[in-house]
């Protein structure tokens, strides 16, 4: 391992002046995010990923023609559900989740001068700036009994902020990054791009608050287009 | 030479990659409710249900972690074979449960040699509070107020318990309820003749054909121990042509103990046909009140001209139903034992979360045996005077 990272490093450093770079643009795209926790516990409860948007500044640093660094500041949403079944279908519960993230990652590429394919990988730093939640619950006091003795309830409508708890929310969180893509250079110094990255958290959405904790551990899929403007 | 260098950049991005992929992590459930084969496995399944199901954990001053530190190790130690070690183990859940707010909460047990035990926090609470008194039968007393004319009558309810109730009036212009427990609407909506179903009817005649005379309504839920939570809206439903505002409810979210829904309004809707009562409501309460009981005074009360006259309630004012609805409060070890507590915690149109502490009076009557035994009723009597 550490032979193939110095020969790597070397054949980066090599090439490094003549090739050196500055690109900036923007980007945007839609989000799917997996809460990747364990609720088998939970009665009639199904955990469904959730859409979200995703808006970036790419900023990346050419180091030879198919050798990049990138950096994303951007603002991702991770979203999810989490469904009633049975005879609760139609509650629900929507996770909002927007954080503000900074991806840093490698950028290698391959092909002809004008069409090139890409992969990245790295690692990401995020910040949980905020989230909502809307949903549907069983109104308790709405229970009515029918005949045999089952109970009906009716569905309350919520729609509010999520109030944070410094004792159980981490807001903080870093994982690891790795994508696929597509670029077009038109001009000599501008380029658009189609990119689908994937986000795999390795911090617990939960601080360790709590002995026998469920960690629960945001997975996203990003599909993003963009441009990106060299300075050179 | 470019082709060596490209394909060392990939080498390294799919290394990188499969470490990512590696660190996926298998997540254990937070618990799994099999049947226990040794005490260890009667704690990790109790503390973690509890850990889980218990609503009020944001406000418990019990630390459940603690608790974790300080008894897995003691209920290693005992034999789930033991007649003997069982019944230490109630003693240890006793100790584990005792500072839990939620005062609908109990334990029961399963094995033989224990299948009598219970553990009740709030119960043992009462008991040591010098001013608590046991349920006692007002009726049996009030039914001497009552005008002659009024109706009793009795329903025993799916879930057993024998529900009594009385409609009748007072001085010929005050009108007065009295129910010893809620499956009101069960009764009601019966297809078997019942008494409670008759008493209802009276009741509910009186209230829709009142004189211009009528001065007010008493309605009586001292010593009443709850029922079904569909009473609220069925009874108090009666006395409002208005939505009422009562107060709000949250449950669990998911597994982690801080986990929390937002709050949600409650409101309870006017019955088909009711009418504005515009008259003055008393709502009579002791510290036998329970549950529902509690929850109708507070309803009560959120209507203008409206007094409770009594004593603090119990102070178990969160709703409860089956587990999977919400996937917190009652549960059960299979085999072992089952725990009753709350499904939700309420909190009151003011803000305020009578869990543990009881809803208090606007005019305290401290209960007073000799007093009643003489054939007098304070309380009722204080009622009649406020309205009259």
């Amino acid at each position: 391992m550490l032979k193939l990272i110095c020969l790597f490093s070397v054949t980066v450093w090599l090439s490094y002046s003549a090739n050196a770079q500055w690109m900036l643009g923007a980007a945007g795209g839609a989000t799917d995010n997996f809460l990747h926790t364990n609720i088998n516990n939970r009665a009639s409860t199904r955990l469904n990923s959730g859409i979200g948007f995703f808006a970036g500044i790419p900023v990346q640093y050419t180091l030879t023609h198919w050798l990049a660094i990138q950096a994303d500041p951007s603002v991702i949403q991770k979203n999810y559900t989490l469904d009633r079944t049975d005879s609760l279908s139609g509650a629900y519960t929507t996770y909002k989740n927007t954080y503000l993230q900074l991806p840093l990652s490698l950028h290698i590429s391959y092909g002809k001068k004008k069409i090139k394919v890409f992969a990245t990988a790295g690692a990401y730093i995020a910040y949980w700036l905020q989230a909502h939640l809307k949903g549907k619950a069983p109104d308790i006091f709405s229970v009515t009994n029918t005949s045999n003795q089952s109970e009906v309830f009716q569905l309350s409508p919520f729609n509010n902020q999520y109030v944070f708890d410094t004792e159980r929310d981490n807001r903080f969180e870093w994982g690891w990054q790795a994508g696929i893509g597509v670029q077009y250079r038109y001009t000599n110094n501008r380029l658009l791009f189609i990119t689908a990255t994937a986000y795999q958290s390795l911090t617990d959405q939960q601080k360790a608050y709590m002995i026998n904790q469920v960690p629960q551990y945001n997975y996203t899929c990003l599909l993003s287009a963009g441009w990106l403007y060299a300075f050179k | 030479m470019q082709k060596k260098q490209n394909n060392v950049g990939y080498i390294v991005l799919f290394a990188v990659m499969g470490i990512a992929v590696s660190c996926q992590k298998d997540i254990p459930s937070a618990y799994t409710n099999t049947v226990p084969q040794n005490f260890s496995q009667v704690f990790e399944a109790f503390w973690n249900n509890m850990n889980t199901n218990y609503v009020y954990w944001d406000i418990d001053t019990t630390h459940w972690d603690a608790m974790y530190r300080q008894y897995q190790p003691v209920f290693a130690q005992l034999n789930l074979q033991d007649p003997q070690d069982l019944k230490k183990s109630i003693d240890y859940f006793r100790q584990m449960t005792d500072g839990l707010i939620d005062s609908h909460y109990s334990i029961s047990f399963l094995p033989k040699p224990i299948v009598d035990s219970q553990v009740f926090p709030a119960a043992d609470r009462k008991k040591r509070d010098a001013h608590f008194h046991s349920p006692f039968l007002y009726i049996s007393i009030d039914s001497n107020y009552l005008d002659p004319g009024f109706v009793s009558g009795k329903y025993t309810s799916t879930a057993h318990t024998l529900v009594t109730a009385v409609s009748g009036t007072i001085h010929s212009n005050i009108l007065y309820f009295y129910c010893s427990g809620f499956a009101l609407r069960e009764a009601y909506t019966s297809n078997s003749a019942n008494g409670v179903k008759g008493v209802l009817q009276h009741f509910f005649d009186q209230l829709k054909n009142r004189s211009p005379n009528t001065k007010g309504l008493i309605i009586d839920v001292r010593s009443n121990n709850g029922g079904n939570v569909e009473d609220l809206d069925f009874l108090v439903g009666q006395l409002t042509a208005q939505p009422i505002p009562f107060g709000f409810v949250r449950y669990k979210a998911n597994n982690g103990r801080l986990a929390y829904t937002p709050w949600m309004a409650v409101t309870i809707p006017p019955q088909p046909g009711a009418q504005a009562l515009n008259l003055p409501v008393v709502v009579l309460a002791d510290n036998y009140s329970i549950s529902l009981a509690e929850a109708l005074t507070m309803a009560i009360k959120t209507l203008p001209n409206s007094s409770f006259v009594g004593e603090t309630t119990w102070g178990a004012t969160g709703p409860i139903t089956a587990n999977a609805v919400y996937n917190d409060g009652p549960f059960t070890i299979p085999g072992f034992l089952s725990v009753y507590t709350s499904s939700a915690v309420f909190q009151y149109r003011d803000g305020k979360i009578y869990e543990g502490k009881g809803f208090p009076p606007d005019i305290a009557i401290p209960f007073n045996l000799t007093t009643l035994y003489s054939g007098d009723d304070p309380s009722l009597d204080s009622a009649i005077m406020l309205i009259h």
